[in-house]
């Protein structure tokens, strides 16, 4: 049986560039969500958020994240993405340099430019600024909207950042865009894995982008009701009984996903292993969660299954725990459910409230922070939960990190609409 | 004529209700209960978002009342216009999860963007689910349309399709071979060809497989002739000028013409090659017999 390793990952949060500035602000137990900086937010409904450290995303800003040699390779595609309108889509940057951090850490080259790239993708951006033009008497004039060909207009393309990476990094794999909303990132780790395991490839680079952060996708959501209303800097309380909902963020992570042999014979340096992953359908409600967190148990006893091991060898759980009303006891449940009376002596944290929900990219940039467990024996804390909704019935770490050698962990993701996926990780032998 | 629900309609793009009345087509053709159904799996190939613009287009004008866009408009006057569900309608993956919930779909599951290969990915999501024993039955396919005004702009802006432009869903059930007594078809190849030279590909697997019909599914006339000039004398089915470009849609209807050819014309084997416009070539094989 072939087993897979994560030997590269790279990250862009509200803590910074670089998984490093990830694993740094949950070890010293912060939190990065706070008032939006790029526009005025005040009427939108939602003011706080996750937001990522550049207030503008263009080549200057990507060319700086880069390594010294990749950033004067790339200058001119990246500057002629930017001619194209194409960097507009905050997205793209961040997948970009996500990337760039996976692969080099990985220490990928020429000789591996043929390897897949499952990259999940959020929904795409907007531009209501590019449909004002077109409006003559409150409705849109078509003749006038078909401008420069390949320029990025009215909306970026879903699968952009994918696209800008393969062109960027010279890949000549296929692109596969998994746009499963909130799981989405998740199950781009999980197909590569898969990938991997049938043999179909020995190296994938994988992982998710999100970005809702502009006033359309901010406004959006806000009209849903799923963010918190409070423009408190501790807008998301996961687990807390104070919780009235999720707070927004942006970010990306990229992983290298390699056959743990390849990975061995070339001298690499795994993160972790990818025990195994689950996923499965509320088939409820597109507007809620199944209550009972069935579904999602049913993910999580797969990838347990797919792992070959006991609910009693988890040592930790990332939960999706946004901090809305209606998902944390339903993943509670669904913890009690799979994992029978382990679900009460496993530590469960969600890092939702530090970073906020970075929506597609969330399970990519959580499953990134679990590795924090395995690098520096730290367990994650959960940023503004103070007081155990009595109906979360789980051992939540708390506002700080707990130390603890784990060696196995569990990463849930569950998506608008009802898609969940369960991934379970180990440590590198 | 589809029937939808107002409250589905309000959450729903035009592809998640043609996506939803697709599925249902294909679980009431499939005879599944509702216990086959609650374990099966579903793959799906989708399109860009699609979201009722008589709904957004109010919105974007209380957004410029000026003519030009104002993020104060857009939060005080424009979010009021719109159906507070509409987000929904945006959200690509809801082709998925509409049907998943109509039809009660619970197990595993993955929604790719499309131009093409992302349907065939889906379609090969389903058959390795099932062989690995994920699922015993996986439903996959593909909806889309590109009757969109916004897609119908950045297609001509772009010239990636052709006309005539449509828009379609297509859903199959895939199992476990022994599962049906009278199966319709073997899947016996579902995979994507990267950066494909169209002509070159379509001859190599014609001659690999030799199958009785080939059904083309390309989003452009182009792409169309590069495939049939491969083909040589092999009777082809051409798809696009059929129904228009249904985009991520187009692969899977393409599979059902090719289950049809099988089935009724009683073809051994139908070999469906389907290109988008990144340049990747999907190929699927059908069986009418067990191999």
């Amino acid at each position: 049986m072939i087993t897979a390793v994560l030997t590269g990952v790279g990250t862009v949060c509200a803590f910074g560039s670089g998984v490093g500035e990830l694993w740094r602000g949950l070890a010293e137990g912060r939190s990065a969500v706070a008032p939006v900086r790029q526009f005025s937010a005040a009427n939108l409904g939602v003011q706080v958020a996750g937001e990522a450290t550049a207030a503008d995303i263009d080549a200057e800003w990507i060319r700086t994240q880069l390594p010294p040699d990749m950033a004067i390779t790339l200058e001119a595609k990246l500057q002629a993405l930017q001619l194209r309108g194409a960097l507009r889509d905050r997205k793209l940057g961040f997948a970009v340099v996500a990337a760039a951090e996976a692969w080099t850490m990985a220490g990928l080259g020429e000789a591996d430019r043929d390897l897949p790239l499952i990259l999940a993708h959020g929904l795409e951006h907007g531009f209501p600024e590019d449909f004002a033009p077109l409006l003559r008497n409150g409705r849109v004039d078509w003749r006038l909207a078909n401008t420069e060909s390949g320029s990025v207009r009215m909306r970026s393309p879903v699968d952009a950042a994918g696209r800008a990476i393969r062109q960027l990094f010279g890949l000549r794999g296929p692109l596969v865009a998994p746009v499963s909303a909130c799981a989405a990132g998740a199950m781009a780790v999980a197909d590569a894995a898969q990938m991997v395991a049938r043999g179909e490839a020995d190296l994938v680079l994988c992982g998710a982008t999100d970005s809702m952060l502009n006033p359309l996708g901010m406004g959006g959501m806000a009209r849903l009701g799923a963010p918190s209303p409070r423009a408190e800097v501790d807008a998301c309380r996961p687990f807390d009984v104070r919780r009235d909902g999720l707070a927004m963020g942006e970010g990306a992570a990229v992983f290298v996903v390699e056959n743990a042999e390849r990975a061995r014979a070339r001298g690499a340096t795994p993160l972790a292993v990818v025990l195994g992953a689950g996923t499965s359908q509320d088939a409820f409600r597109a507007t809620a969660p199944l209550p009972d967190g069935s579904a999602a148990a049913r993910a999580i006893m797969v990838a347990l299954r797919s792992a070959r091991l006991a609910p009693s060898e988890l040592g930790y759980v990332n939960a999706h725990g946004t901090g809305t009303p209606l998902n944390d006891p339903a993943e509670c449940r669904a913890l009690h459910a799979a994992l029978g009376a382990h679900a009460e002596l496993v530590p469960v944290s969600s890092i939702k409230g530090a970073i906020g929900h970075l929506m597609a990219a969330a399970g990519a940039v959580e499953i990134a922070a679990s590795l924090l467990a395995f690098q520096r024996d730290l367990l994650p804390g959960t940023a503004h939960h103070q007081q155990r909704d009595p109906v979360c019935d789980v051992d939540v770490i708390g506002e700080q990190p707990r130390r603890a050698r784990i060696d196995v962990l569990l990463s849930n993701s569950f998506g608008f609409g009802g898609q969940n996926c369960a991934v379970v990780l180990g440590r590198a032998p | 004529m589809l029937t939808t629900p107002p409250r589905l309609r309000k959450m729903a793009s035009r592809a998640a209700e043609l996506s939803v009345a697709a599925c249902q087509r294909a679980v009431l053709d499939a005879g599944l209960s509702a216990g086959q159904c609650a374990d099966a799996g579903c793959f799906l190939g989708v399109g860009a978002s699609g979201g009722a613009f008589e709904e957004f287009e109010p919105f974007l004008a209380a957004s410029a009342p000026d003519g030009q866009f104002d993020p104060e408009a857009l939060a005080s006057r424009g979010l009021q216009l719109l159906n507070p569900l509409y987000a929904f309608q945006l959200m690509n993956n809801f082709a998925l999860c509409h049907a998943a919930i109509a039809c009660g779909l619970q197990g595993p599951n993955g929604a790719y963007f499309s131009r093409g290969s992302g349907t065939v990915h889906a379609v090969r999501a389903a058959a390795a689910a099932v062989a690995e024993g994920l699922c015993p039955l996986a439903l996959a396919g593909g909806a889309d349309s590109a009757l969109h005004p916004v897609t119908r702009a950045e297609l001509a802006r772009d010239g990636e399709a052709s006309e005539p432009l449509g828009e379609g869903a297509a859903w199959l059930v895939l199992g476990r071979d022994g599962m049906a007594e009278q199966p319709l078809a073997w899947l016996m190849e579902a995979q994507v060809v990267v950066d494909a030279r169209l002509a070159e590909e379509a001859e190599r697997w014609v001659a690999r497989f030799d199958p009785d019909c080939v059904v083309v599914a390309a989003w452009s006339a182009v792409a169309s002739a590069a495939l049939r000039r491969g083909l040589g004398a092999t009777l082809a089915i051409e798809t696009l000028t059929r129904w228009g470009n249904c985009l991520a849609g187009l692969p899977a209807l393409a599979l059902c013409v090719a289950l049809d050819a099988a089935v009724k014309a009683g073809l051994s084997r139908v070999l469906v090659l389907s290109a988008g416009v990144d340049g990747d070539l999907g190929v699927c094989l059908l069986h009418r017999s067990r191999p």
